[in-house]
């Protein structure tokens, strides 16, 4: 029982975004991928999600189902939900409708509509402003819904690209608890970061990501090693772009 | 006064019409981002329809006329543009203008060239009259329609799943199917939903002019489209209110202009359209849609 990667690539024409990634996620655990920007991270979400944009090689499955060339619409009702950097919320539909129409796929309506209800007790915030647009939340308001959306598909395997991009630092911890509760409630989470030492306080693996490839791995703890690579490489980024 | 009312209604009317033209093509574009020229031969469809009324009556013709044009819309998502939906813009056009000319062609070789005349609800043609105020019962009738069909269009996306789900793939199509929203559904019910503006549209038109012929749908089809990028491309509703304002636009030219231009008053109406493009080239209503293709 587990999402597992086995040897994934992502080519964007003759560009290699990632390759060679093989990693498993179990239920119940954060794995955390952390690398600078451009490293491939999303690229490999948004494989698995099967809302790639390039050629994808390689296998992907979960609960040992192949996911390998499925749709989106598919891969979320085989259990793999993926809330994707910037939230990619419906701006123009309401919180509500959001969050109705991450039950699309769902069978038991009258189960999803609880699941919807439920959301709103563990987002207090959302309750609060059931009708108004998604466009007009704030950024943390925002993330919380893309999270409620996902979760209202229940999901097995959550895939989290980058929770607390452009959060302030109050609303990046109620993310991060957020997370953990979800964990702790069984699900698999995926995990991509910059935010990396906060992101490796939350992780059960940590794996660090550097251009397209993995390059170290820590079980838990603060795997220092890793922050230390991670650093470095973030200061021969910034020093590539400095010249 | 009495001259001024009977303007307004004939306006009110035309814009009606023009509106329903414009939500037909917005229904796809919003969604599928299709810029779907056969929309007019759907259009030609329903107005062809009408020539049934003669040996099956009225009701028949009109839900015959309707179920013809939807299934030929449903065919047009599945056998022409389903397989090719992630295609650049031109490929699809190219496409739509293939389908178009398809159809134009199977009614020419179907019907001929000639317009054919039709003797369908005869009725809506006489006068209503109000005192000294005369209304034409076609033009009571557009308006009905639009009010229907409008009231309808936003019941059904408001107010039930496929319209959440379309509103959804509108706005970013890859994360509509992220959360789940099947592409081919979602797509294939614009393409219904636009079939039946078409639908209603073809049939005013061919009552209008009395007639049905292989390009009936030909004009309408381009003030369909102007009227869409007028409203805000993406806008389903900016597009319905594009289409009033040219139609409406257009009556008010030819009672306005003096009597030696009002023959072009078309020349007018769209050089106003031009002016407004230029200094808003998003349209006149912000757009919802993003054009997210996946």
């Amino acid at each position: 029982m587990s999402l597992v990667l086995d040897n994934l690539g992502v080519t964007y024409g003759s560009v290699r975004a990632a390759r060679s990634i093989s990693l498993t996620c179990e239920p119940g655990k954060i794995v955390t991928i952390v690398g600078p920007n451009g490293a491939g991270k999303s690229s490999v979400l948004n494989a698995i999600a099967g809302a790639s944009q390039g050629k994808v090689s390689g296998r992907i499955s979960v609960d040992d189902v192949d996911l390998s060339g499925q749709d989106p619409e598919q891969i979320i009702r085989k259990g793999v939900a993926l809330v994707p950097e910037g939230r990619r919320i419906f701006t123009s539909l309401s919180i509500e409708e959001n969050l109705q129409i991450g039950t699309v796929m769902r069978r038991d309506k009258s189960a999803a509509a609880a699941d919807v209800e439920s959301m709103y007790d563990r987002f207090p915030a959302l309750a609060r402003r059931r009708k108004a647009a998604g466009g007009t939340l704030s950024g943390g308001e925002a993330q919380q819904l893309a999270i409620a959306r996902a979760l209202v598909s229940r999901p097995r395997y959550l895939l989290l690209d980058e929770p607390s991009l452009g959060l302030a630092p109050l609303i990046i911890a109620q993310i991060f608890d957020i997370v953990r509760a979800l964990r702790d409630e069984g699900l698999g989470i995926l995990l991509v970061e910059q935010n990396a030492v906060a992101a490796m306080e939350l992780a059960d693996v940590t794996l660090l990501m550097l251009t397209g490839e993995l390059r170290r791995s820590s079980e838990g703890g603060s795997g220092e090693d890793i922050v230390a690579s991670y650093f470095a490489s973030t200061l021969v980024e910034e020093g590539g772009t400095a010249r | 006064m009495i001259f001024f009312l009977q303007n307004l209604i004939d306006a009110v009317s035309l814009g009606c019409l023009y509106a329903l033209f414009a939500l037909s093509i917005a229904m796809i574009f919003g969604v599928a981002r299709i810029v779907n020229f056969a929309n007019g031969d759907l259009m030609t469809v329903g107005g062809f329809s009408l020539l049934l009324s003669g040996t099956v009556g009225s009701v028949p013709t009109l839900l015959a006329g309707f179920a013809a044009v939807i299934v030929l819309s449903l065919a047009m998502e599945r056998f022409a543009f389903r397989k090719i939906i992630k295609a650049p813009m031109p490929t699809l056009m190219v496409m739509s203008l293939g389908v178009s000319l398809l159809i134009q062609n199977i009614l020419l070789i179907a019907f001929g060239s000639r317009p054919k005349g039709i003797l369908f609800a005869q009725f809506l043609t006489e006068p209503l009259r109000f005192g000294e105020l005369r209304i034409s019962a076609l033009n009571v009738v557009t308006i009905a329609v639009l009010a229907v069909m409008g009231g309808g269009l936003v019941y059904v996306l408001k107010r039930t799943s496929v319209g959440v789900q379309l509103r959804a793939a509108a706005e970013d199509f890859q994360m509509a199917r992220l959360v789940g929203v099947r592409a081919n559904w979602v797509v294939a019910s614009s393409f219904a939903i636009s079939g039946v503006m078409a639908a209603a549209s073809g049939m005013i038109l061919a009552l209008q002019v009395g007639t049905a012929s292989y390009n009936l749908g030909g004009r309408a089809v381009i003030l369909g489209f102007i009227a869409t990028v007028l409203g805000g491309l993406g806008s389903i509703a900016g597009a319905a209110l594009g289409g009033f304002i040219i139609g409406f636009a257009t009556v008010m030219a030819q009672i306005f202009l003096p009597e030696a231009v009002s023959p072009f008053r078309d020349a007018f109406v769209y050089a106003a359209v031009i002016l407004v493009l230029l200094f808003r080239p998003q349209g006149l209503f912000v757009a919802f849609g993003r054009g997210v293709r996946a």
